[in-house]
């Protein structure tokens, strides 16, 4: 909502600058700011006028305009939606600077464009993009930007909150500003002269639905001879950002912001038998509106039809074949109160959100039909010479019912923490417009204002004195009362542990997308029921992902450039039809070195992180149970703590698979974030024995085909009271020296005792009985050993 | 031959040997096979016996302590050659530690100004029905509130959380006043450009009891804006409106980079938006099991990867999601 500072004085004194204005509506709950296009010099910036528009031959989005700038017409490309022929618009000349680039000669897709049509946003006026920014019609063609744009008034640009429907209009703004700044209010003056003729006579109004549409109010003006709509009211409607057209629409739109009642100017001969019905659209039925296309609407949205058809689509846009054009000499003025949910669901579903159709769906109060189309009446009759008739076909309900509220003075110290005195509370509301019912030492009876559609309760009460006597007057402080109990959040504690290790272990730490396209959603669950997106942005967003796999594989993707090794890890939820769990996710992923020994350690860093992240979190007994992989993984292992299913451990080896990035080796790991937390042991102390350690390496050489875990199973199968701990050293060998086909495997045993210092027979009896368990069960020949102390 | 005159030349020789060198040559005269000390333990056959005897464990006495002597000082000079040797400008070696993300940090900082506040830390679904999405929060199916939130859909009454508001409802729902609790994690709406990516975090706040007010509203959130951003940064409140508050706050800080003043990243107001709050709405209570005649309270939302923008000068809000590591490795 734009609020020119010079029409806002019509309505109350202000005495304050722009400035301390802007600042006190803030501070009061309208915030704003003030535009800023009277600070602009806009150097190298015309008023230029749209000739011409043609479709660019190989772009949609793009539209190819012939733009006069004055002394020439330019060849400009345009991409915004809203341009169309005899538009004045903002036109950035070659060499003109915006931002940190110059305008410079374009060749957009094939077409030459020689400048640029400018938005607001692009111009440094306000935020708004959506499109190029509309000139007032009046200004002149190859004039400077900033003779245009400079009216002389200063305009706020207000971001009014989805309650506050009664600021919608200047009138509602001038409300506040009287109570904040103590200025009094000065309400238009409404006089019509009406002519002896009765509305009744040429107009009747039927409304078949009173739930959705609760008054309906038509007024007819007659010989109204269209123009243009005097200066002092083209200004207002330009410094507020409405395009004049003409007197009678420059009119409606006027108290629509002047009031914040919406309203609708038909051709009175258009309208079959003066008989307008209010009433639902059938399914199917088809209405050209005002800005030329044609609609399909359902049983769902609301029109304003004669006997024969729709002649509008109610609260959202009128139609073609009632238009108000140069020719017409009797209007039906329509004042209307329709439901805000029909209108915005219609509005939605059409996209076409309008300055009428946002305040139709705030609700308004049902006395202001009659109010506003009483003033617009009297304005057309000033403005456009029109006759008003005699009355106005009102039908439906005439008054909202009273809203009464009790405000109990106690609460106002309860609630908001300051002891507000109680005349000072009334006084406040009063200003606001509301009423003193009755009152007594305990509390106050309230009649709320009319317009004020959002109280209801005595909590909004508290809220307007909180906000006038100003939110910085009450005081801050620590709340007294009993302390909840602390609850540990188990999620919260597991992972800042994990984080720890992660990050120690050379992990970063990556926040990526939820949803994701089909394909990689779910890479490694790929049977899962996926969640879809319904209204997605792109088929790139459309589903929830099952697994991080798809996501991470974009990762190293984007960082493989200038990342010889990627180690990542991500907290986060997957998600099923049923539920959505967090895990643990991680990656590591390498250039593929091609042979055994890399892709062997890729695979043992990643199964060594896990290692590492179960030791410090202190949880026990992890078994990796391999097994054949699928169409992605060449290899799965299913991560068991105490038999329990905890997570899985996965690797795509360059060549196998399509999915991954190319030359790259990838291991994957995930754990369920809860079942981590449940495994992981409280830290217990064991005692240091006084007795010393020995520790002894024995290297044996296997056929391939024996795997480690083979080998741990027959060594724990060599029952012994004194082995502290076995421990598959990282060395294994394979190669020069050793025959094809055989591996040297270096295991490290440490024996201790808590109550004696062993005695090296013992020690050399258990590895006896080990060499030989292992020469008998699985070929294993002793290389050599060494005693280590 | 005098063992106390040998020994007193040892200790003068030995004091001005400074080299290797000169080791090498005080080994010949006190160790080799022509030394006074060799000689005259070669010649210990022709003493008589108790004099060989004393004299020779002196001889020996004095020989050992040659040998150790020499020894202990081609150390230390070793020594002193390798010390000489280390560069100490040299760079430290480089531990490749990882990082951890921006809006993991933050999300950090701010639990532990919470949990010092005696809050609990709480977590909802993200894939939420429309009741604790919506309804429960005050907001009616078509009503215009819901503009704020252009959420995604799976169905009708399925939803991805706009807002991380659902935890309060299911809070309340299981547990009784005193109620403190923030809650976490992502939340989705559909938009996507500079300021806006479709999904982003949440950090919510619910305050519970029977007295709490506005202005401990304002105590409490004024020690998390000045936790996060820093105890000499100004705080404003300013009248918002939100429908599952009543009355409702928009929260500012006084901008970091002009101290106040006004300058480009606050768009010359001086201030930086941060967070919305308000006093819970009796309808939100009475929707979640709690009798709003007995028990008030406030909550708050703040947007996580806003105030990382703040306080790391981010400027675009979608590096948070590029994962790039260059980006990751700043933090």
């Amino acid at each position: 909502m734009r609020i020119p500072i010079s029409w806002l004085k019509e309505y109350v004194d202000v005495k304050i600058s722009a400035k301390e204005l802007s600042d006190k509506l803030t501070m009061s709950g309208t915030e704003n700011e003030i535009l800023q296009a009277e600070k602009g010099s806009f150097e190298g910036f015309v008023v230029g006028e749209i000739l011409e528009i043609t479709k660019h031959p190989n772009a949609d989005k793009l539209q190819v305009t012939k733009t006069s700038v004055g002394k020439e017409s330019l060849q400009i490309v345009c991409g915004a939606p809203n341009i169309e022929v005899g538009q004045k618009v903002p036109v950035a000349l070659i060499g003109t600077q915006i931002g940190e680039f110059e305008i410079k000669e374009a060749d957009l897709r094939g077409v030459k464009s020689f400048g640029m049509l400018c938005s607001e946003a692009e111009l440094g006026i306000s935020d708004d993009h959506s499109g190029i920014m509309i000139l007032d019609p009046r200004s002149k063609v190859g004039d400077k930007l900033s003779n245009a744009l400079n009216t002389g008034d200063t305009v706020l640009e207000a971001e009014l909150t989805s309650n506050r429907g009664d600021c919608l209009s200047m009138l509602g703004i001038a409300g506040d500003v009287s109570v904040i700044t103590g200025q009094k209010m000065k309400m238009p003056v409404i006089k019509i002269q009406e002519s002896k003729e009765k509305a009744s006579d040429l107009l009747s109004v039927e409304i078949k639905d009173k739930s959705i549409c609760r008054r309906y109010i038509g007024r007819i003006i007659k010989n109204v001879k269209i123009g243009p709509s005097p200066k002092w009211m083209q200004d207002r409607l330009s410094a507020s950002g409405v395009r004049p057209i003409n007197n009678v629409v420059d009119v409606t739109n006027y108290v629509m912001l002047e009031m914040g009642q919406p309203l609708h100017a038909f051709d009175a001969d258009k309208i079959a038998n003066g008989k307008i019905i209010v009433r639902s659209a059938s399914n199917g039925e088809k209405i050209k509106t005002l800005d030329g296309v044609i609609r399909e609407l359902n049983k769902n949205d609301l029109v304003i039809a004669d006997n024969k058809e729709a002649v509008a689509v109610a609260g959202v846009m009128g139609g073609a074949s009632s238009e108000v054009t140069d020719k017409t000499k009797t209007i039906v003025l329509e004042s209307a109160n329709f439901d805000p949910a029909q209108v915005r669901k219609t509005a939605l579903r059409l996209a076409l959100r309008s300055e009428s159709s946002t305040r139709f769906e705030k609700g308004l109060p049902l006395i202001l039909a009659e109010q506003a189309v009483n003033r617009a009446a009297s304005l057309l009759n000033e403005v456009a010479g029109g006759e008003v008739l005699s009355g106005m076909v009102d039908v439906g309900e005439k008054k909202d019912k009273d809203r009464k509220i009790t405000l109990k003075f106690a609460q106002v110290k309860l609630f908001l923490g300051e002891d507000i005195p109680a005349n000072k509370a009334v006084t406040i509301l009063k200003a606001l417009g509301f009423k003193v019912l009755s009152k007594n030492k305990e509390g106050a009876e309230f009649l709320v204002p009319y317009w004020r559609l959002d109280v209801s309760i005595e909590e909004d009460l508290l809220e307007e004195i909180a906000r006038i006597y100003g939110y910085a007057n009450i005081p801050s402080t620590l709340p007294e009362g009993k302390l909840p109990l602390y609850e540990k959040n188990r999620k919260i504690e597991i992972s800042k542990k994990v984080r720890g290790v992660l990050t120690a272990l050379g992990f970063f730490e990556v926040y990526s997308y939820s949803f994701t396209s089909k394909e990689r959603a779910g890479l490694y669950r790929s049977n899962v029921d996926l969640v879809h997106i319904s209204n997605p942005l792109s088929q790139e967003q459309e589903y929830m992902r099952a697994d991080l796999v798809g996501s991470f594989m974009d990762i190293v993707s984007k960082n493989k450039e200038y990342s010889a090794e990627i180690k990542v890890y991500e907290i986060a939820s997957i998600y099923n039809s049923k539920t959505e769990v967090t895990k643990l996710s991680g990656l590591i992923s390498t250039k593929t070195s091609g042979d055994m020994r890399g892709r062997g350690e890729i695979i043992h860093n990643a199964i060594g992180a896990v290692n590492q992240l179960f030791k410090s979190l202190g949880v026990k007994k992890v078994d990796i149970e391999f097994s054949q992989g699928n169409d992605i993984f060449s290899q799965i292992g299913q991560i068991k703590v105490q038999g329990k299913d905890i997570g899985w451990i996965g690797f795509i080896i360059e060549g196998d698979r399509k999915i991954t990035a190319k030359s790259r080796d990838n291991a994957f790991f995930e754990l369920d974030i809860v079942a981590l937390n449940d495994v992981t042991q409280p830290k217990k102390f064991h005692n240091i024995s006084k007795f010393p350690s020995s520790a002894r390496d024995l290297t044996f050489i296997f056929d391939e085909a024996v795997i480690v875990a083979e080998i741990k199973k027959v060594i724990s199968s060599v029952l012994s009271g004194i082995r502290l701990q076995t421990q598959i050293l990282d060395n294994i060998y394979r190669g020069k020296g050793l025959p094809e086909g055989k591996k040297s495997v270096s295991i490290r045993f440490t024996y201790q005792s808590d109550k004696r210092t062993l005695t090296d027979k013992e020690v050399d009896d258990d590895q006896a009985a080990i060499i030989k368990k292992i020469k008998d069960v699985l070929g294993g020949t002793l290389r050599g050993g060494r005693e280590k102390e | 031959m005098d063992i106390e005159n040998i020994k007193k030349q040892f200790e003068e020789d030995l004091e001005k040997a400074n080299t290797k060198e000169d080791l090498a040559s005080l080994k010949v005269k006190y160790q080799g096979k022509k030394s006074e000390i060799y000689i005259a333990l070669r010649s210990l056959g022709d003493l008589e016996e108790g004099l060989r005897k004393s004299r020779g464990a002196e001889l020996n006495k004095l020989r050992n302590n040659v040998g150790y002597s020499i020894r202990a000082k081609e150390n230390a000079i070793s020594e002193t050659k390798r010390e000489a040797k280390i560069d100490y400008t040299e760079p430290g070696r480089k531990f490749e530690l990882g990082h951890t993300h921006p809006i993991t940090q933050i999300y950090e900082e701010l639990f532990e100004i919470g949990k010092s506040l005696g809050f609990s830390i709480a977590e909802g679904p993200e894939i939420e029905t429309d009741w604790y999405s919506f309804e429960a929060l005050n907001i009616p199916k078509n009503h215009p509130a819901r503009d704020f939130a252009d959420t995604f859909y799976i169905s009708e009454e399925v939803n991805l959380r706009p807002h991380t508001s659902n935890v309060q409802i299911r809070y309340m729902e299981n547990h009784k006043p005193p109620i403190r609790i923030i809650a976490y994690g992502r939340t989705y709406r559909k938009d996507s450009d500079v300021t806006h990516t479709p999904m982003f975090h949440q950090l919510e706040g619910l305050f519970v009891d029977d007295r709490v007010t506005f202005a401990d509203l304002k105590g409490v959130l004024t020690a998390f804006a000045q936790g996060i951003f820093g105890k000499d940064r100004k705080v404003r409140f300013r009248p918002h409106h939100f429908p599952f508050t009543e009355p409702s706050a928009e929260v500012d800080v006084s901008c970091g980079l002009c101290g106040g003043k006004g300058c480009r990243s606050c768009k010359y107001s001086g201030w930086l938006e941060i967070l919305g709050a308000g006093m819970v709405h009796p309808n939100v209570l009475k929707n979640s099991g709690i009798d709003p005649k007995k028990y008030q309270g406030f909550a708050f939302g703040m947007g996580i990867e806003r105030i990382a923008m703040l306080k790391y000068e981010i400027d675009d809000l979608r590096l948070f999601y590029d994962n790039d590591l260059r980006f990751l490795e700043q933090f």
